[in-house]
C-alpha cells in the first residue's frame, strides 16, 4: 500500500512485498493513514539526506523496529523493556539472546519513528498524562511516551521491563507504577551517583564496580526466569561484540564529520548514533551494513569536498537534539554546522577496562564512557573535552526541561566554558519530544542571534591569525 | 516546648562561639539516611539543613539551578546565597546522602557555588545484601573522613556512647507520637512537628532533657477532643519553615496525628542495636530497617504497608500528600498511593507546593473543601 513511501526508507522490492502486511498492519494498529505517511515523506525530505543509500536503509531500519516491537506480542515473542538511555551491552545481549524474544526501548523506537516521522505522539502523551504521569509538573514526555504507549496498548504488553535507575529518576518510577497498576515484573539495574567529578574518566572505585556489575548480573537472572531464556556468559560476550561493531561503525561516520565542509547533517547522524547506542535489534542485525554503505557515501563526499554547510562555516556543538528535526534543520540553515553532540565518545571515556570479569568490565566501561555517571561537574569536563577535540566555535545547549540532571549544571556549565574556552554558549530550554506548547521556531531570533556571534568571533580569530 | 524554643533561639550562638573555638560543624541533608551519631562521637556537631518554606531562596537558586528541580534541594543553595541564614554560612563539611537527582543537586550547587567541601554518601535504592554492603562502606568512609577532618578517631566507647544517647532521644519522640493515637491527642501535629525539626539542630542533651520533661507532662495532661478528622500528612519533605499546609489543616478544623516524610523530620520509629559491630548497626538502622523514600525501586508496597499501618493505629480518616515541585518520584507514588487508599474508601488529597505565597488560596479552597467532605462522611 505504502511501497513509494518505504523506498523512500531504502526496502527493496521484495522487502516491500515481504514486509508490507506487517507494516499495513502496524500502521492500522498505529492508526497512521494516507495524511500520516504524507506528512512523513514530507519531513523525511525536509530532514534527511535521502540522495544517500546509506540513510535510507538507517530509516528503514527505524521503521522495521517498529513494526518488529508492534506486531511482538502478536507473533509470539517474550517481550522485554529496557530504557533510555541505555545500558547498551544488557540491550544488546537480549536483544539477540533468542529469536522468541524481542527487547527494545520503546520511548525510543516511538520516538524516532512514530513522532520524529509521523508527529503522532500526542494521543500517547495524552494518555501517560490521564495515567499516572499528570501534566503541568514538568514529567519527561520520553518516559510519558513510554507509559502511555503501553497503556494505550499500542505498543505490546510487556513480559519484563528492566529500568537503568540511576541517571533519570524517573525511569524506575515510571516502571514502578507499572509494575504497582499493571502487575507487570521489573528488574531494576540500580547505580548511584555519588563519585566525585573531577575523577572523570578515570577508574571508578571497584566497590562501585562491584555493585554495578552485581546489578546487572541480578538483571540478566531475573530476565532468564522470566522467559525460560538462558544468557551464558559466552553469549552475551558475543552479543556485546556485536555491539561494540555498530558502535564502532557509527563512530567512524562520526569521525567523518570531522571534515570542512560539514558532509552529513545532525539531524542524519542523529538517527544513526541512537540506532548504535539503543542497541536495537534491527540495528544489531543490520546496520553494520547500512553504517558501511552510509560510510562510503560519506567518504565520497569528504573526497569530493561536498558537504551540507558551506565550507568555512562555523563549526558547533549541539546538546541534545529534540525529536522534531525542526532545531537541528533551523541551526544549519542558519550557517551553523553541528558537527558533534554530546553522546560523541572521548579518548578517556573509551579507554578500555581493566576488568576482567565480564559484569565488572561492563560497569567500569558504562560508568567512565559519560560524565553523567560522576558529579556534575564531570558534564562540563566532558563537553569541554568534546569542544577542545572537535574544535567547535560555540555550543548549543539544549535542555530538555523536564530532565532532572540537566537541570543541574547548565548554568554553570555556560559560565565555565565562556571563560576558559573563549566560546559562546547559548542556553536554551524546550522539550524534548513534546510539540504541543515548544515550537522551534520559538527559539529562532536567539538563535540568529547566537550564529551571528560566533560567525563574528570566528571571523575576529581568523583575522587577528592572519 | 518553651525550652527547646528558647533553647533554639540560642543555639546559633552557641555553635558560632563552638565554631570559634574550633569544633567542626558538619551540616547534612536530613534524609535519613547520615547517622548523626558518627559525627557526634568525632566531637564535631551535625547540623541539618532543614529550612524552607520561603519563597526567597527559591528565587536566588534560580541563577544557579534551573527552575524544574525538587523546591526544597532548590531552596538548600538558596539560603546559601542569600547570606541570610547564619547556619548556611557556618559549615566545614557538608555531608549529602545522594539519593536522587534532586538531592544530587544540592551536593553538586554546594561545589559549583560555595567553599564548602562536600562529601556524597551514596544511597543504593534496593535494599538487596549488596545494597547493604555498599552503604555500610559508604558510611565507613563517612567515618574515615570526619576523623581525618577532626584528627578524633572514633573509638566504638564514644560510638556506642552516641548511639545510647541517640536511641534515647528516638524513644521519648516515638512515646511521645504514639500518644497521639489516642482519642483526644495531648500535642497537636504543629508541636509535634516544631519538636522534630528543632531535635535536628538542638543540643542533644539539652534535647533529652526537654524531651523527658514533655512526656510526662503529657502523659498526665488532659486534652480536649478536637472533634476534627484526623490526618496522616505525608509526602517527600517537611521543612523547618514551611508551615503553610500544617497551619491551614489545622485552621480547617483537621488534626494532624501522624506524619511519615523522608526529609526534614527525624526518623524515631527505629532505634539502632549497640550490640555487636556498631557500624553494621547503624547501617541496618539507618538502611536496611527503614522504611524507604519513594525513591526506592520496586519498594512501595514496604511504604505502603507502613503508611497503611499509622492510618489504622492512629485511627486516621484521610491523608494529605504533600510533595514539593517536580520531586518526580514521589508524585508517582502519589499517584499509586491515591489508588491504593481507594480501594479502602479512605480519602486523600494531594498537594504540590514550589513554596510561593500565592498557593495559600488555592490550598485553602482545597483543604476546606477535604476536611468537610470527610467531615460530613
Amino acid at each position: 500500500m505504502y511501497s513509494e513511501f518505504l523506498s523512500l526508507c531504502g526496502f527493496e522490492p521484495e522487502e516491500i512485498k515481504r514486509e508490507a502486511p506487517r507494516i499495513d498492519k502496524t500502521f492500522s494498529i498505529l492508526e497512521i493513514g494516507p495524511d500520516d505517511v504524507n506528512r512523513a515523506k514530507g519531513r523525511i525530505e525536509d530532514f534527511f539526506d535521502i540522495e544517500l543509500l546509506g540513510m535510507r536503509k538507517v530509516l528503514g531500519l527505524w521503521l522495521k523496529e517498529l513494526t518488529d516491537m508492534v506486531l511482538a506480542k502478536e507473533e509470539g515473542k517474550k517481550v522485554v523493556y529496557v530504557s533510555f538511555p541505555p545500558i547498551s551491552q544488557i540491550g544488546a545481549a537480549i536483544a539477540l539472546a533468542s529469536e522468541d524474544v524481542y527487547c527494545a526501548a520503546p520511548d525510543v523506537v516511538l520516538s524516532n519513528t512514530l513522532n520524529l516521522l509521523f508527529g503522532k505522539i500526542n494521543p500517547i502523551l495524552e494518555t501517560a498524562e490521564k495515567h499516572g504521569l499528570a501534566p503541568g509538573i514538568a514529567f519527561c514526555s520520553y518516559l510519558q511516551t513510554r507509559l502511555g504507549a503501553i497503556v494505550k496498548g499500542i505498543v505490546p504488553m510487556p513480559d519484563l521491563l528492566i529500568p537503568s535507575c540511576f541517571l533519570c529518576d524517573l525511569t524506575p518510577a515510571t516502571d514502578g507504577l507499572l509494575h504497582e497498576v499493571y502487575g507487570i515484573p521489573v528488574a531494576y539495574i540500580d547505580n548511584l551517583l555519588d563519585v566525585r567529578g573531577e575523577q572523570w574518566p578515570e577508574v571508578i572505585s571497584p566497590r562501585k564496580v562491584q555493585y554495578f556489575g552485581s546489578e546487572m548480573r541480578n538483571a540478566i537472572e531475573k530476565f532468564s526466569q522470566v522467559t525460560g531464556c538462558q544468557l551464558p556468559e559466552s553469549k552475551i560476550r558475543q552479543a556485546v561484540d556485536v555491539g561494540n561493531r555498530l558502535n564502532s561503525a557509527s563512530d567512524q561516520i562520526q569521525q567523518l564529520r570531522q571534515a570542512d565542509p560539514l558532509p552529513l547533517s545532525q539531524n542524519d547522524y542523529q538517527l544513526v548514533s541512537v540506532l548504535a547506542s539503543a542497541c536495537i535489534k534491527r540495528g544489531l542485525q543490520e546496520g553494520v551494513e547500512a553504517l558501511s554503505i552510509l560510510r562510503g557515501e560519506v567518504e565520497k563526499r569528504v573526497n569530493d569536498g561536498i558537504g551540507v554547510a558551506e565550507k568555512g562555516a562555523p563549526r558547533v556543538l549541539l546538546v541534545m537534539v529534540p525529536h522534531d528535526g525542526a532545531l537541528a534543520a533551523m541551526i544549519g540553515g542558519l550557517g551553523l554546522a553541528i558537527c558533534v553532540t554530546a553522546g560523541a565518545s572521548t579518548p578517556g571515556g573509551s579507554r578500555p577496562s581493566s576488568y576482567t570479569s565480564l559484569w565488572e568490565n561492563v560497569a567500569d566501561l558504562q560508568m567512565r564512557r559519560r560524565g553523567a555517571n560522576y558529579s556534575s561537574l564531570a558534564y562540563i569536563l566532558q563537553l569541554k573535552e568534546l569542544a577542545r577535540l572537535w574544535n567547535v566555535d560555540g555550543i548549543i545547549f539544549f535542555r530538555h526541561y523536564s530532565c532532572r540532571q540537566y537541570s543541574i549544571f547548565p548554568i554553570k556549565a555556560k559560565e565555565v566554558i565562556e571563560k576558559e574556552l573563549g566560546i559562546p554558549v547559548l542556553l536554551l530550554e524546550g522539550d524534548y519530544c513534546d510539540f504541543r506548547s515548544y515550537n522551534a521556531q520559538q527559539m529562532r531570533t536567539r538563535v540568529e542571534t547566537f550564529a551571528e556571534i560566533v560567525k563574528a568571533d570566528k571571523a575576529a580569530r581568523k583575522g587577528n591569525r592572519s | 516546648m518553651r525550652r527547646l524554643l528558647t533553647h533554639s533561639r540560642s543555639r546559633l550562638l552557641e555553635l558560632r562561639e563552638m565554631r570559634h573555638r574550633g569544633t567542626k560543624i558538619i551540616g547534612y541533608i536530613p534524609n535519613g539516611y547520615m547517622p548523626e551519631e558518627l559525627v557526634h562521637a568525632c566531637g564535631a556537631v551535625p547540623v541539618a539543613l532543614v529550612r524552607g518554606g520561603d519563597s526567597a531562596p527559591v528565587a536566588a537558586s534560580a541563577s544557579c539551578l534551573a527552575r524544574f528541580l525538587d523546591t526544597f534541594c532548590r531552596t538548600q543553595i538558596g539560603y546559601r546565597i542569600l547570606k541570610e541564614e547564619p547556619l548556611y554560612q557556618m559549615l566545614d563539611l557538608l555531608i549529602v546522602p545522594v539519593t536522587d537527582n534532586h538531592v544530587r543537586a544540592i551536593a553538586d550547587s554546594w561545589d559549583f557555588y560555595t567553599d564548602v567541601e562536600v562529601f556524597r554518601l551514596g544511597v543504593p535504592h534496593v535494599k538487596t545484601t549488596h545494597g547493604f554492603k555498599y552503604y555500610l562502606e559508604g558510611i565507613n568512609l563517612v567515618k574515615e573522613h570526619l576523623e581525618r577532618l577532626t584528627g578524633t578517631e572514633i573509638t566504638e566507647q564514644r560510638l556506642r556512647e552516641e548511639i545510647d544517647l541517640a536511641n534515647k532521644v528516638r524513644n521519648l519522640l516515638k512515646e511521645i507520637s504514639l500518644m497521639r493515637r489516642s482519642e483526644c491527642p495531648p500535642i497537636s501535629g504543629k508541636d509535634f512537628i516544631k519538636l522534630s525539626h528543632n531535635s535536628l539542630y538542638a543540643d542533644r542533651h539539652t534535647l533529652l532533657e526537654v524531651l523527658e520533661s514533655l512526656c510526662e507532662e503529657l502523659k498526665v495532661k488532659e486534652a480536649p477532643s478536637s472533634g476534627g478528622p484526623r490526618v496522616l500528612l505525608t509526602g517527600s519533605t517537611l521543612a523547618l519553615g514551611d508551615s503553610k499546609v500544617v497551619d491551614l489543616l489545622e485552621e480547617a478544623g483537621a488534626s494532624i496525628v501522624i506524619e511519615e516524610f523522608c526529609e526534614g523530620l527525624r526518623n524515631y520509629w527505629q532505634t539502632v542495636d549497640a550490640e555487636g559491630d556498631l557500624m553494621r548497626a547503624l547501617a541496618n538502622s539507618y538502611f536496611a530497617r527503614r522504611v524507604p523514600g519513594a525513591f526506592f525501586r520496586g519498594a512501595a508496597k514496604e511504604r505502603f504497608d507502613f503508611l497503611l499501618k499509622l492510618v489504622k493505629d492512629f485511627k486516621v480518616s484521610g491523608v494529605v500528600w504533600y510533595s514539593l515541585m517536580y520531586r518526580d518520584s514521589y508524585d508517582v507514588e502519589g499517584y499509586i498511593f491515591h489508588k491504593v487508599l481507594e480501594k479502602l474508601n479512605i480519602p486523600m488529597l494531594r498537594l504540590s507546593s514550589d513554596y510561593d505565597v500565592a498557593e495559600t488560596g488555592s490550598f485553602r479552597t482545597r483543604i476546606e473543601t477535604f476536611v468537610g467532605t470527610i467531615k460530613k462522611g
